[in-house]
């Protein structure tokens, strides 16, 4: 088509200009004429969510065909399990198991985008699965098999994963009692295949229309992942070992309730199988503060992070006594985290709990010290715990910023504060120096 | 720099009747040199000449016009001498003077962050205060200094140029939008209400 220029510009400079706009605005601006139109849908069509387009129009020669070498960015979200015809085999309470139908009925939409997808280099996959209440691993597993048979495979970089994770309970408590050196994710496919039943074995699945049986190939070129999860999980669920598997994974998010889950164990420092040994940068935003069985979770399985941000996007309180050697306690185990170059924790802050019960997952500690004031750490007691990080292992700690976000803090006190702290070598020991706004004002204000 | 540095050497040495200078001389004679090297703000204080396509020459400094990449490769590939006038064929004498002006304040700005995931993630649109009253200047002037900045290779200015001109489409109408950039709607009824539904399928 011929593309006239609307703007007195080169299109390469209008192409500098809408890569500023946001959807809405690309939107508007490609109504205003068939220049614009033209101009504006690689920018437009560079990510689409899949389930609102027809599967006609994804065809050759249909309306969105000509726009598939654009997309960049794929979300698709599971159809909700109760907006499709399914039959459940109550198999002695485990869960229900699904049909043929019930599957083509989910796949066939997938299966489409697949076809379509040998079309156009996506770089970004978010899979939203929130809307299954009872997904299994099998439908997980068919997903990726496919997937590592299409094009897209070769050419995803970023994959957003959400779910709730309930779904995945049942068949782990039950039938996943592993030893140490287990890897759940081999386990279930080989061991049990009779757990996931007739009709929906994994062979079953794979062999369903536009699949091939195998295991799913990790995509090769992935670098980011991130995970979205409702539920708490379980301590090492399948999907982990798929993501660990990712050969060029460098950068992992994970966004849960909480790392480790409730009514288990604290974790334990045995050496794992399950190591995601090529992730440099990690980033967790939890709940409970202080995060002191994530911080566990994270030294035991992420051996080479270098970055690292603990993140509370709700606050929790399940400190086991209000002082702060128990808070350095809970953080003791950044220093086995031998690789860390940064890392960003939540200001360390004293509490007083509210109901004299302070939750400790699952389990109830009731605190008989009446323990400190409600404060934030002082600078210099900070720089102690980062002394003991650096002597206890985690030499090429660099940098560490405090960032204070709060979401239940009182809002005129102690809403935002932020620091970082630079750690060189001093004469004796190590040099502190420290830059933030509030770096000094939460100095004084501790003292 | 360092092509003046080790000429004022010989120079020296030459006057002095000496081969070589002693490491006295030579301490002596360059400190001043490497005085000037470890203060950035210093060094290339020399002032060199711009010819706009309206054959108009500007005086500016070089390291405010080194600002430019353009200008910048051009220098070193021609090296030191700088006597005549760089002609600057695309660009008139009122935008060169606009765009020496914005230079000017950004001379010192450390270099960008360079960013490797430009297409997944949305560049913001926020520009710092003294740009923006900077950028208050009629649509063909802001659209010519645009065009400047692609020329001469100046990635900061063409940025805030046009992040000016998408904070004008922001949050507008196609309607307003149209009448913005007098832009001619040729549109039938029919072919509008197709473009709305295909734009359903795109999203954030």
């Amino acid at each position: 088509m011929d593309v006239r220029p609307t703007l007195p510009f080169p299109n390469e400079l209008c192409g500098a200009i809408l890569e500023y706009l946001s959807q809405p605005d690309l939107k508007s601006f490609s109504c205003c004429s068939k220049t614009c139109r033209e101009l504006a849908v690689p920018f437009l069509y560079r990510s689409i969510r899949f389930n609102a387009v027809p599967a006609s129009s994804l065809a050759e020669g249909g309306a969105l065909f000509s726009r598939l070498r654009y997309v960049r960015k794929l979300r698709y979200v599971l159809p909700r399990a109760d907006l499709t015809p399914r039959v459940f085999q109550a198999d002695g309470g485990t869960g229900a198991m699904r049909t043929g139908a019930y599957l083509m009925k989910t796949f066939t939409p997938f299966t489409d985008f697949l076809t379509a997808s040998l079309a156009f280099p996506l770089t970004w996959l978010q899979l939203n699965f929130s809307g299954e209440e009872h997904l299994e691993i099998n439908l997980f597993h068919t997903m990726f098999s496919r997937l590592s048979q299409s094009r897209v495979h070769t050419t995803l970089r970023r994959l957003t994963l959400s779910y709730r994770v309930d779904f995945l309970l049942p068949l782990c408590t039950q039938y996943m009692i592993l030893g140490p050196s287990e890897n759940p994710y081999e386990t279930l496919m080989t061991r049990h295949p009779g757990v996931l039943g007739p009709p929906l074995l994994p062979g079953t699945l794979c062999e369903a229309p536009g699949g091939r049986g195998g295991m799913p190939v990790p995509p090769p070129n992935l670098t980011e992942a991130s995970l979205c999860l409702r539920k708490e999980p379980v301590p090492q669920p399948f999907y982990y070992y798929f993501f660990a598997a990712c050969p060029t994974l460098r950068k992992f998010t994970i966004n849960a309730a909480r790392l480790y889950p409730p009514n288990s164990p604290a974790p334990l420092y045995h050496s794992s199988l399950l190591s995601f040994t090529t992730v440099t940068h990690l980033h967790v935003s939890v709940q409970p503060y202080p995060p002191a069985d994530e911080l566990t979770w994270v030294s035991q399985h992420f051996p080479c992070v270098e970055d690292l941000t603990v993140e509370l996007h709700k606050f929790e309180y399940c400190a086991q006594g209000s002082n702060a050697s128990h808070l350095q306690a809970a953080h003791k185990d950044i220093r086995r985290m031998r690789a860390l170059r940064k890392a960003t924790i939540p200001w360390p802050r004293l509490r007083k709990p509210m109901y004299g019960n302070v939750p400790r997952y699952s389990r109830l500690y009731v605190r008989k010290d009446p323990g400190e004031d409600a404060r934030h750490l002082s600078c210099a007691e900070l720089e102690c715990w980062v002394t003991c990080w650096r002597d206890g292992g985690a030499q090429l700690l660099r940098t560490v910023v405090f960032d204070g976000y709060d979401p239940c803090a009182r809002r005129d006190v102690d809403k935002t504060l932020l620091a970082t702290c630079e750690v060189g070598s001093g004469e004796a020991g190590y040099a502190f120096s420290w830059t933030g706004d509030d770096a000094k004002e939460s100095t004084t204000a501790a003292n | 720099m360092g092509l003046s540095a080790s000429r004022q050497i010989e120079t020296t040495a030459i006057s002095g009747h000496l081969a070589f200078p002693t490491t006295a001389q030579l301490h002596h004679i360059n400190l001043p040199v490497f005085r000037q090297l470890s203060t950035p703000t210093a060094v290339n204080m020399t002032n060199m000449k711009l010819l706009s396509s309206d054959n108009v020459e500007i005086s500016v400094e070089k390291d405010v016009a080194e600002r430019s990449v353009l200008i910048k490769n051009m220098l070193e590939d021609v090296g030191e001498t700088m006597d005549a006038p760089i002609p600057i064929p695309n660009v008139n004498e009122a935008v060169l003077r606009k765009v020496i002006e914005w230079c000017e304040h950004h001379r010192n700005d450390p270099p960008p962050p360079a960013d490797d995931d430009s297409d997944s993630r949305k560049k913001s649109t926020d520009i710092e205060e003294w740009d923006q009253k900077f950028m208050q200047v009629d649509q063909e002037m802001l659209f010519e200094i645009i065009l400047a900045a692609n020329y001469l290779d100046i990635k900061p200015l063409l940025d805030v140029g046009c992040k000016t001109v998408a904070n004008m489409i922001k949050g507008k109408s196609p309607e307003e939008i149209r009448k913005t950039f007098n832009i001619q709607n040729d549109f039938t009824p029919e072919e509008e209400d197709q473009i709305r539904r295909e734009n359903e399928w795109a999203e954030e």
